[in-house]
């Protein structure tokens, strides 16, 4: 399991007709990565993403091999930014005046920030519900139910005076949760204000990402 | 804000992403379509070399890990490491074996050693007569392959991170293959259950 795949189960996504599809490939395709993306194996989805006026999350599969290779980009159908695990790409989209975060959405786009770019040491989540807490079944029985019992749901606040927002909310960094307060701009940066040290739990898998 | 300590250093280090590279850029990685001015944007992995460099070294340390690098030599299969998130895998049309890790990664970490070892694999698989379905096959004979094929990388990836229990780097494989969700399987490889127990590990989640 892995946390973009637990976010991907959260998107809503819709398949794209043939000829669309052949579009983006087309659109996708170079010389240089041309056997990544084959007319007969793959298959192009969307997702609508609230926080984004024009753009959206495309999703080009090719089922040629096992697993299948997924690539996914952030695209108003007629550019294409590929998602490569940096913030890049979606920094460019924000810069382009397409970001329309509110109160309601800004959770959603921390959520899918977080599952794109992740850290340099490892995965982050926002934990909106814990029963998604990723490796909850890995959690010894105490773990488990601090996990619950300390659980606070995201608290959004918006700052008017520096055009940004505030969200109180429990980050899964590093095999810990961690209670952090977000700033995120009107541009869509990220900045962790402060943690609070009162929701965290060790749990499993610190080392899987960390350099060998 | 002042230094703390351990966990907190980290998240802030690792998050606090407004800084002076976040001034808004000319457009990197955009690409119009066809007809459109077109800029190619480039999968590769700035530290491919190094990453797979440092897998084969480590593959190198188990008999099973051995076997996968004189198939991939022996094929002369290209080894292509991609920005980005997702599996890893092989394609048969292409003849390459690719494997994905973050751009912000500049090392292989434990998790893209499994991803490296299924990828090996599944070259392997084309070998032995375990073939990637065709997609146009009827669906459930198509699903029954793809699983078959899966749970065969995935009881791989435990006999060679089995035969590494005495390396270094073991500690981290076993929290990779956590991560994955595979530890039922990996128990169940070492308490040297049949292929239908782990068949059924497996199709149990």
């Amino acid at each position: 399991m892995t946390i973009k795949k637990e976010y991907n189960k959260l998107m809503h996504w819709q398949r794209l007709d043939r000829e669309t599809s052949l579009k983006v490939i087309d659109s996708v395709k170079s010389d240089e990565n041309a056997s990544m993306f084959s007319h007969t194996t793959s298959e192009v989805k969307l997702a609508r993403l609230s926080f984004y006026k024009d753009y959206s999350l495309y999703r080009v599969t090719n089922f040629a091999s096992l697993p299948s290779f997924t690539f996914e980009f952030l695209s108003d159908g007629k550019f294409f930014h590929y998602l490569d695990g940096t913030e890049t790409s979606i920094h460019t989209v924000n810069d382009k005046g397409q970001l329309a975060l509110n109160k309601s959405n800004v959770v959603e786009y921390l959520e899918f920030y977080f599952a794109q770019v992740g850290s340099d040491d490892g995965d982050v989540i926002v934990v909106t519900n814990p029963h998604d807490m990723p490796l909850l079944d890995s959690l010894e029985a105490d773990a488990y139910n601090a996990v619950f019992e300390n659980f606070k749901a995201p608290e959004v606040h918006y700052d008017s005076d520096y055009e940004m927002y505030e969200v109180d909310a429990d980050l899964y960094v590093e095999s810990h949760i961690i209670r952090t307060k977000i700033q995120v701009s009107a541009k869509g940066r990220i900045k962790i204000k402060a943690q609070k040290k009162g929701a965290q739990q060790v749990m499993v898998s610190a080392g899987a990402e960390t350099a060998i | 804000m002042s230094p703390i300590t351990t966990k907190y250093d980290i998240v802030r280090e690792i998050m606090n992403t407004e800084t002076e590279n976040d001034t808004p850029k000319q457009l990197q990685g955009a690409f119009g379509n066809k007809g459109s001015s077109l800029t190619s944007v480039s999968f590769s992995h700035p530290y491919a070399e190094d990453i797979i460099g440092r897998a084969k070294e480590l593959l190198a340390e188990s008999e099973a890990g051995r076997a996968l690098i004189r198939a991939q030599e022996l094929k002369k299969a290209p080894i292509h490491v991609l920005k980005g998130n997702g599996e890893s895998g092989y394609n048969p049309q292409s003849k390459v074996i690719y494997v994905p890790i973050s751009g912000k990664k500049d090392k292989l970490d434990a998790k893209t050693f499994i991803l490296f070892i299924k990828a090996f694999r599944a070259l392997e698989q084309e070998y032995m007569g375990l073939e990637t379905p065709d997609p146009g096959m009827e669906v459930m004979k198509y699903a029954g392959r793809l699983h078959a094929k899966n749970v065969d990388c995935i009881i791989y990836a435990c006999k060679v991170v089995s035969e590494m229990s005495s390396s270094e780097v073991f500690p981290n494989l076993l929290d990779a293959i956590e991560t994955f969700g595979y530890i039922k399987l990996y128990k169940g490889y070492e308490s040297k259950a049949s292929l239908d127990e782990l068949y059924d590990i497996y199709s149990k989640g």
